[in-house]
């Protein structure tokens, strides 16, 4: 067999490749939703709880990242053997595994329903989950160079449109529908700050993806500066939305960044409906989300079980991630479900876990 | 294909006999046995293909010259070595060889060279004579230029390399043959400058080249398909050239150049999808139009693709995108079409199809008339016969212009496949479609390589040459700011600007 792999490094991703893969995937499908819940909590002053959420993310991408960066091009499957004996580590991956497999079906569900209510109005919704699955899982399927190349073409695809309407958009706020500033009581802050958390249900990638650098020493530096982007970009949409939608609008829609998309119009655009079509390039970033489920599920799984190829682990997770997405819960349900997720396991692989291994790595250290 | 083994005999007769058996029924091998000098004389056999080589030259450099130097001399015992005085004084040409293996006599014989045979020796003496009927150098047709050299490749190996050599005068450009077909053994020229060109991907191509196990070689395309990564791939992964002076630019680039014997077109390799959308002139000219060219590529590129997808999904899932105008003329327009929009881009995508394969295959003097025909009759009758819209005319035609404005054929021809991906997802599932159909294919390309280089390079992994190669991508930069050689050169020279 011809090597194909002679020049670039096989399944290794530069830190660049590792920061757009973080900005892409970080979000679900919650990133539509995210200036609701910042209303919910802080009226006008919901832009703050985006800020005050971006700091404490901050800290904990580091945690995370810094932890990783302890053990190198390591698996997390190996190191979690290593230090906290196989049983456990079998019991975090499982439920790391689980946790993605699960919100990725929650997300997937979300999706579905957004596509049918705005764009395919008659369309079974289960095809429109095999689309998305069965694209998402080709992407997994071809490894994490292929999926961090997609992510450099995507990035450029999502972000120049994005640019221009974002542009169009500021142009056209209303920043009196932010008055008056500081006015929500610091516990609502917080509260809304702590449910924020679900947007973000890709950081655990991280735990998954730092094998594959190729300088996992400097990751730390690189999650934070994708951290740090993505939590402006949050900012900067909770802002444009309320702004836009007001606080009382932005709290009673359900997903207000696709009102505000469709409300978006171009001077001297080709097209009417500028809204769908910025939509789909929203999809696109979806898709990636679905993709990094099932490449890290597949991953994570084959690297516990140690059997079968990584393929065949992709279309097992994509089979899962649709039957769950299939379980009819109701809007409410899944965010809820995502709530809890968020705040139990969700926490625990932010801060809980990183101290854990910190804790223990640095004691069987001095031990030896 | 060994056909022969063994070394050549010390007896005449015995080697002209094993030649004789072999060439039972060719009756374009010519061969003759005469006698050299006047006392004594040494009995030689010469023997060649008809029309394979020079004949005029063989005349001359070899008979003529051993008939004079016999009618002067006169073997006796005082000549030690008759076959060293031959190959010495008695042929008039500094490229011959000496041969004792048969079967390398037998592969010499059928590439056009001369063998002649000594009697009393158990080797042979190869002289190189080889002169095919050819073309010429002729204009290049499928890459043609407004500004630039006019020369294309023809059929003979070694009027190819040499059209490179004369514009690379670079002792370190090498040209290593190699025969590939068992039967055909046909001449494969490497051509690569050797301290620019990357050891792992020269020597990648050498083993695949070497793994190639097949009775005949009759094209390049043959050779592409065996040294290509992935055969699945409906984009090529080799680059195809007619130009000498587009195969000299790869190479200056680190690039290794296939040239294979009765073939026109020489294969580049490794190549990145950036490549294929570059044409040879796009460096002879000034760098403002040439950015604009290339965006303009890259747009018919997308076009190619993408434009009857996108309109499906448009037209039949979101109207409302469409200013509300040219929905209601739509509307009415496609109002007599008894078919749905995605079976009518079928049908005039057929129809345009068709005029193309018949327009390769036609006669150039037809060709006008096809355009006619094609273009003006069948589109116009069919949107009066109401089988298609006048919409969908223009979208099939403007994919299909839009094809021309690639400047590789390979690529195009992977354009029109991703195309009808994209189409049928459109057709079924609106823009979600069409996103998963644009997807598909840049998963697919972003896990391609070619000898190792991302097929996506420089639009991603561009880090890995300081984004040096993103100024010669998307648009091309002023020359002058071209400092650095392409990733595919060897690290060790990267700089080609001072």
């Amino acid at each position: 067999m011809l090597n194909n792999n002679m020049l670039s490094a096989n399944e290794r991703i530069t830190l660049r490749q590792f920061q757009i893969l973080f900005v892409l995937e970080a979000f679900g499908t919650g990133f539509v939703v995210m200036p609701r819940i910042a209303a919910e909590y802080a009226a006008q002053d919901g832009w703050l709880v985006a800020l005050l959420f971006v700091l404490p993310g901050l800290l904990f991408a580091a945690m995370v990242a810094g932890t990783a960066a302890l053990f190198g091009n390591e698996h997390f499957e190996a190191y979690t053997r290593r230090l906290l004996s196989a049983p456990v580590s079998a019991i975090v991956c499982f439920i790391l595994w689980a946790k993605i497999i699960f919100c990725a079906g929650l997300e997937l569900k979300l999706f579905g329903e957004i596509v049918r209510s705005l764009l395919l109005g008659h369309t079974p919704v289960i095809a429109i989950y095999i689309v998305v699955l069965g694209v998402a899982a080709f992407a997994a399927a071809k490894g994490i160079e292929a999926r961090a190349r997609l992510a450099e073409v995507l990035i450029v695809i999502i972000a120049i449109p994005m640019i221009i309407l974002g542009v169009v958009a500021l142009l056209n706020i209303d920043l009196t529908n932010l008055m008056p500033v500081f006015v929500t009581p610091p516990k609502n802050l917080a509260r809304g700050v702590i449910r924020l958390g679900f947007i973000f249900t890709g950081l655990e990638f991280m735990w998954l993806a730092f094998p594959y650098l190729n300088k996992p020493q400097n990751g730390r530096r690189a999650a934070v500066q994708a951290m740090a982007f993505a939590g402006v970009l949050m900012i900067l949409i909770t802002v444009v939305t309320l702004a836009k939608l007001g606080f009382y609008n932005t709290r009673n829609t359900e997903w207000p960044v696709l009102k505000l998309i469709d409300m978006l119009n171009v001077p001297g655009a080709l097209l009417a409906r500028q809204g769908a079509l910025i939509l789909s390039f929203w999809m696109l970033s979806v898709f990636a989300f679905a993709s990094a489920s099932l490449f890290y599920g597949a991953t994570l799984g084959k690297s516990k079980v140690k059997r079968g190829k990584h393929i065949w682990w992709v279309i097992a997770c994509a089979i899962i991630v649709c039957i769950v997405a299939m379980i009819p819960f109701s809007r409410v349900q899944i965010y809820w479900m995502l709530d809890r997720i968020f705040l139990t396991f969700g926490l625990g692989f932010w801060v809980g876990l990183p101290i854990i291994l910190i804790i223990v790595n640095k004691l069987r250290r001095s031990a030896k | 294909m060994s056909v022969v083994s063994g070394k050549v005999s010390k007896t005449l007769d015995e080697n002209i006999q094993i030649l004789d058996d072999l060439y039972t029924d060719c009756h374009d091998v010519v061969s003759r046995k005469f006698p050299v000098g006047q006392e004594r004389p040494v009995w030689v056999y010469l023997t060649y293909i008809d029309m394979m080589n020079d004949r005029f030259a063989i005349e001359i450099t070899v008979v003529a010259p051993l008939l004079r130097f016999g009618a002067r001399n006169s073997f006796k015992e005082n000549y030690k070595d008759v076959f060293d005085l031959f190959k010495d004084s008695g042929i008039d040409t500094a490229d011959f060889k000496e041969l004792d293996d048969f079967d390398e006599i037998i592969t010499m014989i059928n590439a056009g060279e001369s063998i002649l045979f000594v009697e009393g020796y158990s080797k042979a003496i190869m002289i190189a004579s080889r002169g095919f009927p050819n073309r010429g150098v002729n204009n290049a047709e499928a890459e043609v230029v407004v500004h630039g050299s006019r020369e294309a490749f023809n059929e003979v190996i070694r009027f190819n390399t040499a059209l490179i050599r004369r514009r690379i005068r670079d002792p370190n450009l090498k040209v290593k043959h190699s025969r590939v077909g068992r039967r055909s053994e046909t001449d494969v020229a490497l051509m690569y400058i050797k301290d620019l060109v990357r050891p792992e991907i020269l020597n990648e191509v050498e083993k695949r080249l070497t793994n190639i196990d097949i009775d005949g070689i009759l094209d390049s395309g043959y050779i592409e398909q065996f040294v290509e990564d992935s055969w699945l791939s409906p984009f090529p992964q080799v680059q195809m050239t007619e130009r000498p002076d587009t195969a000299a630019a790869a190479i200056l680039e680190g690039r290794v150049v296939i040239i294979v014997d009765n073939s026109p077109f020489s294969l580049i390799v490794p190549v990145t999808l950036n490549s294929f959308l570059q044409a040879a002139e796009d460096y002879y000219n000034r760098w403002h139009i040439v950015s604009i060219v290339r965006a303009i590529r890259y747009v018919a590129a997308f076009f190619a693709v993408a434009l009857p997808g996108f309109y499906l999904s448009a037209a039949v899932y979101h109207p409302s995108m469409i200013p509300l105008l040219l929905t209601l003329k739509m509307s009415v327009s496609r109002q007599p079409v008894p078919f749905p929009a995605v079976l009518e881009f079928f049908l005039m995508d057929a129809a345009f199809e068709l005029l193309r394969e018949a327009g390769i295959r036609m006669p150039r003097a037809a060709g006008g008339a096809l355009g006619v025909v094609g273009g003006l009759i069948i589109g116009q009758s069919a949107v009066q016969a109401g089988l298609v819209s006048p919409i969908v005319v223009i979208i099939v035609a403007l994919a299909g212009v839009s094809n021309f404005a690639i400047p590789n054929v390979s690529l195009i021809a992977g354009f029109r496949i991703a195309k009808y991906l994209v189409l049928l997802l459109s057709a079924a599932f609106g823009l979600l479609g069409f996103w998963a159909g644009i997807l598909i294919l840049l998963i697919h390309m972003a896990g391609l390589k070619s000898f190792g280089i991302p097929y996506l390079f420089p639009y991603t992994s561009a880090e890995l040459n300081d984004y040096s190669d993103t100024k010669d991508s998307f648009f091309r930069m002023p020359l002058f700011t071209l400092k650095k050689r392409p990733f595919y050169s060897n690290p060790n020279n990267l700089t080609r600007m001072k």
